[in-house]
């Protein structure tokens, strides 16, 4: 699937702590990150994917264009605790690369004004924890999207499909005869 | 649904890629083309008649069998924004702490050359090169002055490495909190806990025959060796891979033994093989390596001292000295968090491995095969797979941090008690179980056991049944070590591993403690 990316704006993360921030011990859990979209108007999001660090649960919330006679643009929530680090005190999946997709979302996101990504990583053991190398897609253009879904079926067909090729070129080279 | 698909097609994509280079499709397709001469293949149904031909000639088999090994050593498929580093080693501070530990034995092998005015490498002239030639099976019982050489390193060199292992993201106070590592290793990396354990080794537990208990001289063979040995046989008939795998988890008869790891590691004895084999002689014989005399040094103060192995040192290093010259192995490179250090010989690129190997690793090798070129195979597959986990750091599960962290965990919840007096004592386990795990227990066990221990190894495609069974022998000893005051006296408790039976401990162990 051809995709493009949509320039963005990533606001820097925002701590939610409970008091202040300087005479309070202990490290926030949660930090919030805006993401907004100046130079494309609202677009339909296809595919999200980032850098995890030490982050361990994600949430999206989306804010979209709505239609013209209702209320003002309102905040859905478009992912809730997505899972990043299966133990937060663990490494695993701790530094890994991720993408989300339009489909694994629980709402529509046709019409995107912008983004609010909310982390979380409950353990008290991690330093810091953000997001990095966000970047954001589009649909692409359409062309040679049927070919290719051909050509995965094929593929997935069946896992002797090296001799498929081999086969089909005989099957080529012998017609041609 | 999306994504598996599209991950599956990713993995075949790359599976094929692999297979496209290799040996075995080019047979395939001679094998294919012959085909067409046979009578029953028809040209309306040209392409389900040859898969035929395949299926009744076995061809089709050891394409199964070259497919699952590609899936069991190659790792996922990448995210496509992941650069390869990451593929290799996705934690950054683990990637430098082996970039700098590569930079030190290589800095530690230069300052050797400059000293001994030794060149790295160099060209052997022909009169040495037709002497190498001559005594090619008796490299034993050539005597080099090797007293200048000094090894690279020390396993306690390579452990200091590991404790001093730290991630910066993590909270390393001095304050003690819920999870302070109480042992030597202080990152935090994904341990199994008993009962994953217990069902990723869920073929050893007490209802299920193994070889190594149900096969002593009380049990009469009827009960499970008789069975077992058949299906063996039955095994290595299908010529399935992936069934041999799954049989070898209870232990392989010594009879079938050679076969089942060479079905498993998809190693097939070709006269290509010989051929590469050979070449890489000549390599050795016609230049000479640094890393040589460090091999030659190394296996004389270990095998050749060995009661069990001596036998084996021309073996040895007939087989190391061809594999610090096998461009073949860089392909484990892609995963290996390690890579290659290169040496030139006068403007010719040449390519060199580790600069210590561990021969003993070969050495248990040697009771199985006789020809040195598929010993050699055999020793190569063993190497890109596993052990070479064994001397690279890096975030894998069956890495050596992950492999010492996991004993750490299993002695610390499962002997609270003997944990806390060793480590009043100044005596950290993993001091002395460090050496035994980044040898594979090779030159410790009795061979036999070695063997039924490695049988596992390959069974279960993990290096993590050493930590078990590191843990198994601390808790087999526990009385007398609750009596040591220092860590002389616990070394001297855990020094004979050779009276050990492994498969009993590895039961007791996982199945039948209370705790």
């Amino acid at each position: 699937m051809s995709r493009v990316q949509v320039p963005c704006h990533i606001k820097g993360a925002v701590a939610l702590q409970v008091g202040d921030v300087r005479t309070v011990q202990g490290r926030p859990g949660v930090l919030v990150i805006d993401v907004t979209f100046p130079t494309a108007g609202p677009f339909e999001l296809q595919e999200i994917t980032f850098k995890n660090y030490y982050t361990a649960f994600l949430s999206i919330r989306v804010r979209q264009l709505g239609s013209p006679n209702h209320s003002p643009n309102k905040w859905i929530t478009c992912l809730r605790d997505y899972c990043l680090m299966p133990n937060p005190h663990n490494e695993e999946g701790a530094q890994e690369y991720v993408s989300l997709y339009k489909h694994q979302m629980l709402c529509n996101l046709e019409k995107v004004l912008e983004l609010r990504l909310i982390l979380r990583q409950p353990s008290p053991l991690w330093l810091n924890f953000t997001l990095e190398e966000l970047q954001f897609f589009q649909h692409g253009p359409q062309v040679g999207d049927f070919f290719l879904m051909e050509d995965q079926n094929y593929q997935i067909r069946s896992i002797m499909f090296v001799l498929g090729i081999v086969l089909d070129y005989k099957l080529n080279s012998l017609k041609e005869q | 649904m999306l994504q598996e698909e599209e991950d599956l097609s990713l993995t075949i994509a790359q599976i094929v890629q692999k297979l496209k280079g290799s040996r075995l499709y080019a047979q395939l397709e001679r094998q294919a083309w012959v085909s067409l001469q046979k009578p029953e293949i028809k040209l309306e149904t040209l392409k389900e008649d040859i898969k035929e031909f395949f299926r009744i000639t076995g061809w089709e088999k050891k394409l199964h069998n070259a497919v699952y090994s590609e899936l069991t050593v190659f790792p996922l498929p990448r995210h496509p924004a992941a650069p390869p580093e990451h593929l290799k080693e996705p934690l950054v501070y683990m990637r430098k702490a082996q970039g700098s530990w590569e930079k030190r034995i290589l800095k530690s092998l230069n300052s050797m050359c400059t000293e001994l005015s030794i060149p790295l490498a160099r060209k052997r002239p022909v009169v040495e090169q037709k002497e190498l030639l001559n005594k090619w099976n008796e490299m034993g019982t050539d005597e080099p002055d090797l007293s200048l050489f000094r090894p690279v390193y020390a396993p306690k060199d390579f452990l200091e490495v590991l404790i001093n292992l730290r991630n910066p993201n993590y909270e390393n106070g001095e304050h003690l909190n819920f999870k302070t590592h109480l042992g030597l290793i202080q990152v935090p990396l994904k341990v199994k806990y008993i009962s994953e354990l217990k069902e990723f080794f869920v073929e050893l537990s007490l209802n299920t025959g193994q070889l190594g208990i149900d096969d002593a001289t009380q049990v009469p063979p009827e009960l499970f060796e008789n069975e077992h040995v058949r299906l063996g046989q039955k095994v290595l008939a299908e010529q399935d891979s992936a069934a041999a795998q799954q049989y070898i988890r209870q232990g392989s008869p010594t009879a079938l033994r050679a076969e089942l790891w060479a079905l498993i590691l998809n190693v097939s004895n070709q006269p290509e093989d010989l051929l590469y084999y050979e070449q890489l002689k000549s390599n050795v014989i016609q230049h000479d390596l640094l890393v040589d005399s460090l091999i030659y040094k190394d296996v004389k103060l270990t095998a050749s001292n060995d009661d069990y192995y001596f036998v084996f040192e021309d073996y040895l290093y007939q087989v190391l000295l061809c594999f610090s010259r096998d461009t073949a192995v860089l392909g484990h490179f892609a995963y290996n968090s390690a890579s290659p250090p290169k040496s030139y010989i006068r403007g010719k690129l040449g390519m060199e491995d580790y600069a210590v190997f561990y021969p003993p690793n070969v050495a248990p090798l040697c009771f199985l095969y006789h020809e040195p070129s598929k010993l050699y195979q055999i020793f190569r597959e063993m190497y890109v797979r596993f052990f070479f986990r064994l001397h690279s750091i890096s975030s894998h599960h069956s890495g050596i941090v992950s492999l010492c962290l996991l004993f750490e965990t299993l002695l610390q919840t499962h002997l609270p008690q003997l944990f806390y007096h060793l480590r009043e004592i100044g005596a950290q386990p993993l001091r002395i179980s460090f050496k035994w795990m980044v040898r594979a227990f090779s030159g410790y066990l009795a061979t036999d056991q070695l063997l039924l221990l490695w049988d596992r190894i390959l069974g279960y495609n993990s290096l993590e049944i050493l930590a078990v069974l590191a843990a198994a022998v601390f808790a087999f000893r526990a009385v007398n070590l609750m009596e040591v005051t220092s860590l002389a006296a616990a070394e001297a408790v855990l020094a004979d591993l050779s009276t050990l039976k492994v498969m009993p401990l590895l039961q007791i162990f996982l199945f039948a403690t209370v705790t």
